[in-house]
């Protein structure tokens, strides 16, 4: 048995069979076989090969009506790949001349590929690394499939790595991955939000152990504690069976709060909203009683697919959320990509201080062209329902100007179509970069609402990059500072006569959530996974404990001693949900 | 990458051997993994040469791919 102590990111505790992921993709073992068993290997790639080549066929049919030609035509440079007559003679050379497996082969000459494309430096070429990846797993499977053998007979696999992409996390397949493990990473990350988002325990920042695991072993991912258990005893796997049941008893009285009102007990109505990153959680939302999704996270467009997506694209993914929301509100962000969320990418050239450049609006308003085929979708699907848009990262009043410029532009090239547009469309902004709340006073008078992302404000904040596992442990929302700066925004949109709204990772946690309601926020949108937690939080407390709360946290000077106060404070106000919390 | 693979595709209706040739470094034509490390973006100037029965049809045929521009407006050959 070994203990792994990381940082808990998504809650939940995920028992299942290691599934290594590493930079190189999955990972093969140098394995060699017998030299009379030459010719069978060589028989058995050949097979894979035709195989998978089927395989990629139904594929590429699949993704062409699904998602049109572009994606297809991605399967189809796959296939060419697969029938690429260098990589069967190197691969045949491998398993005939030096007696390595097919898996072996496969595995080294497509690594040695992909790293060449990787060392090409440019944007356009690592995603050829990426290509070859899916060829490899592609064959590895149809080889008796490796990775499917290592998720194991019931399916569940947690996937361990030294990091996950968040487009790697984007295209996991929910139905046989129960949970994940990282060597590096932070809280607030975008891989930690998209595991959020799927409800999968993750643990991130773990520090180097992968290897130190094979493939196929046994492996608990304790999302709450943190904590990673390899080859658990049997002692250990128990006891962790039987709190598995005792959360998901407590889920469902967790979900029988669905059609209650969420109010404090003086009759104080606070707005839950969900946050989304998928179409597909608007099901969640609504089995958690959102009252509408207050932040969703376009993102997802990008990292999944190759090629920048068309107006289409985003216009039937956004359709399908207004619509199946019913009329309530969908609170959409624009591009939010750049930093460590780049998909495919607008630019090749690395930056020194990604987070510190050309990511969020700037990128957006860098790219018109981009920018523009997004508003134009989410315009035309606003008449579905009650669509708002909002500007991520607003730093100045001229970004926020030139946004809605852009916006304005469109409107009217959309009238000019004679496609419909809705008489008003609510148009925000995030206020997630300090410079932004120190210039409220002006920049609300041009917006109908905020909303104030914690995540970006406290990494901006406390100069803390949140995805540096060395710094980490720094990035905390009980900052005095940030709690400041929050109070200050939620002071200046009330004196403005704006509506706001907190959307970061901080109105997830019933504590955190307490605190915002008592700075005076009524609007909160969170994972639609947390907002039982939080109903069940704010029905117990009174706006009174909230705002004492909130008063006393702002007198302190260190985030210990705020996070100290507020812990016991916790416990007083609601001893039930403390424990075991 | 559809470049690419429109290119193979082309290539392999021919009985020819076919090179592409870019700063004096040649690979298969066949082969997509090849012409993939080439790295060759527009604008930038190739090759091709062909030996066999067909190298003349498959030189025409190869070169009117790439005056087509492959029948996209797409900036990569990669």
């Amino acid at each position: 048995m070994l203990e792994l102590q990381g940082i808990a990111v998504s809650p939940g505790v995920a028992i299942g069979k290691v599934l290594i992921l590493d930079q190189e993709g999955y990972r093969i073992t140098r394995s060699q076989i017998d030299s009379s068993d030459r010719n069978n290997e060589a028989q058995r790639l050949r097979q894979a090969i035709d195989e998978a080549s089927s395989r990629l066929d139904e594929h590429r049919q699949r993704s062409a009506e699904k998602l049109g030609k572009k994606v297809g035509a991605i399967f189809s440079a796959h296939q060419q790949m697969l029938l690429d007559p260098s990589l069967h003679a190197e691969w045949l050379r491998l398993i005939e001349d030096e007696c390595y497996s097919a898996e072996y082969a496969i595995s080294s000459v497509l690594n040695r590929y992909a790293q060449a494309f990787r060392n090409m430096g440019s944007g356009m070429m690592s995603e050829r690394a990426a290509d070859i990846r899916d060829v490899e797993r592609t064959l590895l499977e149809a080889l008796g499939g490796h990775p499917t053998q290592a998720s194991g007979g019931d399916g569940q696999s947690v996937l361990a790595s030294h990091d996950l992409t968040p487009s790697e996390t984007a295209k996991l397949d929910r139905e046989k991955i129960v949970g994940f493990c990282t060597e590096v990473g932070g809280p607030g990350g975008h891989t930690a939000i998209v595991a959020r988002g799927l409800e999968i325990p993750a643990v991130v920042g773990l520090g180097t152990f992968l290897h130190r695991i094979a493939n196929a072993a046994d492996v608990i991912v304790d999302g709450y504690r943190g904590r990673v258990i390899l080859q658990p005893t049997e002692e250990i796997l128990a006891r962790y069976r039987e709190r598995m049941e005792v959360r998901a008893t407590r889920t469902t009285k967790l979900s029988e709060l669905r059609d209650l009102p969420a109010q404090t007990l003086d009759g104080t109505h606070v707005s839950l909203m969900a946050n989304i990153e998928f179409p597909y959680e608007v099901e969640a939302c609504l089995a958690r009683g959102a009252e509408g999704v207050g932040l969703y996270r376009t993102e997802f467009l990008y990292l999944g697919s190759v090629k920048e997506p068309t107006e289409e694209q985003h216009f039937e993914a956004y359709h399908q959320v207004v619509s199946a929301m019913g009329g309530k509100p969908v609170v959409m962000r624009t591009l939010d990509l750049g930093a460590d969320k780049m998909g495919q990418s607008p630019r090749s050239d690395r930056e020194n201080n990604p987070f510190l450049g050309l990511r969020s609006i700037r990128l957006s308003l860098r790219n018109p062209h981009m920018f523009r085929t997004q508003l134009r979708a989410m315009l035309r699907a606003a008449s579905a329902g009650d669509l708002r848009i909002m500007f991520p990262m607003i730093t100045t009043l001229h970004e926020l100007r030139t946004a809605r410029m852009v916006l304005r532009q469109v409107i009217d090239d959309l009238q000019e179509d004679n496609i419909p547009v809705p008489a008003k469309v609510s148009v925000g902004m995030m206020v997630e970069v300090p410079a932004a709340v120190l210039m409220l006073d002006h920049l609300l008078p041009e917006v109908d609402f905020i909303s104030i992302g914690t995540n970006d404000l406290i990494q901006y904040t406390l100069a803390v990059d949140r995805t540096n596992e060395y710094v980490a442990d720094l990035y905390t929302g009980l900052d005095p500072s940030v709690l400041r700066l929050i109070k200050q925004s939620v002071d200046q949109a009330k004196k403005y006569g704006v509506d706001v709204s907190v959307c970061g990772e901080m109105s997830s946690t019933p504590l955190c959530a307490l605190l915002l309601v008592g700075f005076g926020v009524r609007t909160l949108s969170a994972p639609p996974s947390a907002l039982p937690q939080v109903k069940q939080a704010l029905r117990n407390v009174t706006l009174a404990d909230c705002e004492a709360m909130a008063q006393r946290a702002l007198e302190f000077g260190t985030a210990r001693e705020v996070d100290a106060y507020l812990q016991v404070r916790f416990a007083q106000l609601l001893p039930e949900m403390a424990i075991g919390a | 990458m559809r470049p690419a693979d429109l290119l193979v595709r082309a290539a392999g209706r021919f009985q020819s051997q076919i090179e592409i040739q870019k700063d004096g470094h040649s690979v298969d034509c066949k082969s997509i993994m090849g012409i993939l490390t080439l790295g060759a973006a527009q604008g930038v100037s190739l090759t091709l040469s062909a030996t066999g029965l067909d190298a003349e049809e498959a030189l025409t045929c190869l070169a009117e791919l790439f005056a087509d521009g492959f029948n996209e407006s797409d900036s990569e050959v990669a």
